[in-house]
């Protein structure tokens, strides 16, 4: 059971200099759209969808909690329910205002519910995307009544939905079959593992900083770990085939990652402050190191959502595409504006903010210690 | 110098492209428009890119037929090649199925169009063609970077009210003046020049090309020239493999 916390004065600070700093970016995305992004025609997904990712993956932490007090009878994970319910949402409302604030017409989103085109996985997406969201409203509502029946019948009905949504956004990109990297059948595992990496690294974060037992957050911390090497062992997979398929278009994007222009990114974000860093802290059994190990993680997702979105479009879909009509909206190249990273301080400042407070807004949620999952 | 004679065309493509249209009209034969490119007469010279940017009005950074150009051999044996690439208009199009809002569509006369009033600009289409026949409209202007000099003849808010702010009547609608509004934050793309095809003009590429490369027409009437081309042994398809199947053809 959690002990009562109040909110770090240092990490509000921060976090509301993070939301007034960032507030020029949002306000430059409502006002001028995407001319304000650094995006091209054969770079049109940039940092605004590998922030979208990113917070996607942080609001899976509930699946695994869902999963592990369910189907393996964790029970003694149950006490992180509650803040765990309130993590998804927070971190699925921030993700949905990054991919909001990243539509060329952002106020026709309405048309998701009046004209969906069921054959595109984006469609889907929209639909899983708000069917978790009400569920995980739902189960904070049964948290807070003390519902039991409720909870484990969300706690049930959030498995599957989770794992199509998280697959769903891999299918996104898996049925783009023509672009290198992005289109394959692995794709969408690949997406869940990434996405309950990220979400179990938060979990143990939080569960480290709302002070709940030591012996959980070390456990989750575990989860982590084999995570982590999952996700590694796929990615290990996905390059070795690409290497032996002998596709150069795939070759090329393969390159593009581990010796492009952003080779630092993989090699130093994602494989040393995301995978290196995290498994050297995790293995030292203690809640502290495992904490910090997960902020690794957390911090260089957005490298790991980077690597996957970004290098690869750096292939263009003709030879010789991208040198017949010369521009700057036309290059195979992308470097984000000032903008663009101003809206990441804001969503991570407004997750930051929302995270913190929870326990102040909805003490109900980080204090119940019952025996529901 | 007789033979030479007799190998010569007897008439202007163009003229026999405007006949073959005018009879799809006339006796009302369903259209399925289809384009031809001859890359053995495309000579490079980019007037199909510029017209086609001049007819739609197209801003800085949108391009429906950039023409790949590609170097070939090695010295002292080389050579040059043109590839226009305009949308493909496939019969199984990638694009479309992507597409979360049913923004965009095969039409009747297989035409691959888009409803710019109804297009969310999520660019998933752009990423699903597999030619990169679609640019997003980032709301570019010729006017951006302007000084605005008043009391003079150029200047920024000259340039705007001149061009720069202008739209085409793209899909035969009046789109208004650039600002933020549609097409700006949309996706986009060649439309065959639906909006001309429509008054019996041949799409703006098809009439700005010198070498006579670039061919247009209703596929389903036999006696159109198109329909002599797509039958001739030299006929390419970009990426059939795909399964495709562009109504754009190449006579290699």
């Amino acid at each position: 059971m959690a002990a009562a916390v109040a909110p770090n004065r240092i990490v509000v600070i921060v976090a509301v200099g993070g939301l007034v700093l960032g507030a020029w970016g949002i306000m430059e995305a409502l006002l001028y759209g995407t001319h304000a992004t650094g995006l091209t025609s054969y770079v049109p997904w940039g940092l605004g969808v590998a922030l979208y990712l990113t917070f996607l993956g942080f609001s899976a932490g509930g699946l695994p909690l869902a999963l592990a007090t369910t189907v393996f009878e964790k029970h003694e994970y149950e006490p992180l329910a509650g803040m765990v319910a309130w993590t998804v949402v927070v971190t699925e409302l921030c993700a949905g205002l990054a991919i909001a604030l990243d539509l060329g017409h952002m106020e026709r989103m309405y048309r998701f519910l009046t004209s969906p085109a069921f054959t595109s996985p984006m469609a889907w997406m929209f639909v899983f995307f708000n069917a978790l969201l009400l569920v995980y409203f739902l189960k904070i509502w049964a948290i807070l009544k003390q519902n039991e029946n409720h909870i484990r019948l969300l706690t049930y009905a959030s498995i599957p939905i989770a794992l199509l949504f998280y697959g769903t956004n891999g299918y996104i990109f898996g049925t783009l079959t023509y672009l290198p990297i992005w289109g394959g059948p692995l794709v969408p595992f690949y997406f869940i593992v990434a996405a309950l990496m990220a979400g179990t690294a938060l979990m143990c974060f939080l569960s480290w900083a709302f002070n709940y037992a030591p012996r959980l957050t070390i456990g989750v911390g575990y989860g982590v770990l084999a995570l982590i090497l999952l996700l590694v062992l796929l990615e290990f997979l996905m390059g070795i085939t690409i290497i032996n398929a002998g596709d150069s278009a795939n070759h090329q994007a393969l390159w593009a990652i581990l010796f492009g222009r952003d080779a630092w990114v993989f090699w130093a974000l994602h494989g040393g402050v995301g995978i290196i860093l995290p498994i050297f802290f995790i293995l030292r059994r203690s809640a502290a190191m495992a904490a910090w190990g997960s902020l690794c993680v957390m911090i260089s997702f957005l490298a790991t959502r980077w690597i996957f979105v970004i290098p690869p479009q750096s292939v263009p879909p003709l030879i010789g595409l991208d040198h017949a009509f010369i521009h700057e909206r036309l290059a195979v190249h992308y470097t984000p504006l000032l903008g663009e990273w101003l809206i990441v301080l804001f969503v991570a400042s407004l997750a930051m903010l929302a995270l913190s407070l929870g326990p102040r807004l909805l003490p109900g949620l980080f204090h119940h210690g019952g025996s529901h999952v | 110098m007789l033979q030479l004679s007799l190998s010569l065309p007897k008439e202007d493509p163009l003229i026999t492209m405007h006949r073959d249209l005018a009879r799809t009209r006339r006796e009302q034969i369903p259209p399925t428009w289809v384009m031809v490119i001859d890359l053995s007469k495309c000579i490079g010279c980019h007037a199909c890119t510029l017209a086609c940017a001049t007819e739609n009005n197209l801003p800085p950074g949108v391009v429906y037929r950039p023409v790949i150009e590609e170097e070939v051999g090695k010295y002292p044996n080389v050579g040059r090649r043109f590839l226009p690439r305009p949308c493909m208009h496939c019969q199984n199009p990638p694009c479309v199925p992507v597409c979360p809002v049913h923004a965009t569509w095969k039409d009747d006369e297989g035409t691959v169009v888009i409803d710019y009033t109804k297009c969310i600009g999520c660019r998933f289409c752009l990423k699903a063609c597999p030619y990169g026949a679609r640019t997003s409209d980032f709301g570019e202007n010729y006017a951006n970077g302007t000084p605005e000099l008043p009391g003079t003849l150029v200047g920024r808010n000259q340039i705007e009210r001149g061009y720069a702010r202008k739209t085409a009547p793209e899909y035969d609608k009046d789109w208004g003046d650039r600002r933020r509004a549609s097409p700006v934050g949309n996706a986009r793309k060649c439309h065959f020049c639906l909006h001309r095809v429509h008054n019996g003009q041949l799409p703006s590429c098809v009439t700005s090309c010198i070498g006579r490369a670039t061919f247009f027409g209703n596929i389903n009437d036999p006696k159109a020239l198109v329909h002599r081309l797509v039958g001739s042994a030299r006929t390419t398809r970009l990426k059939e493999h795909l399964g495709t199947d562009p109504h754009v053809y190449y006579l290699s």
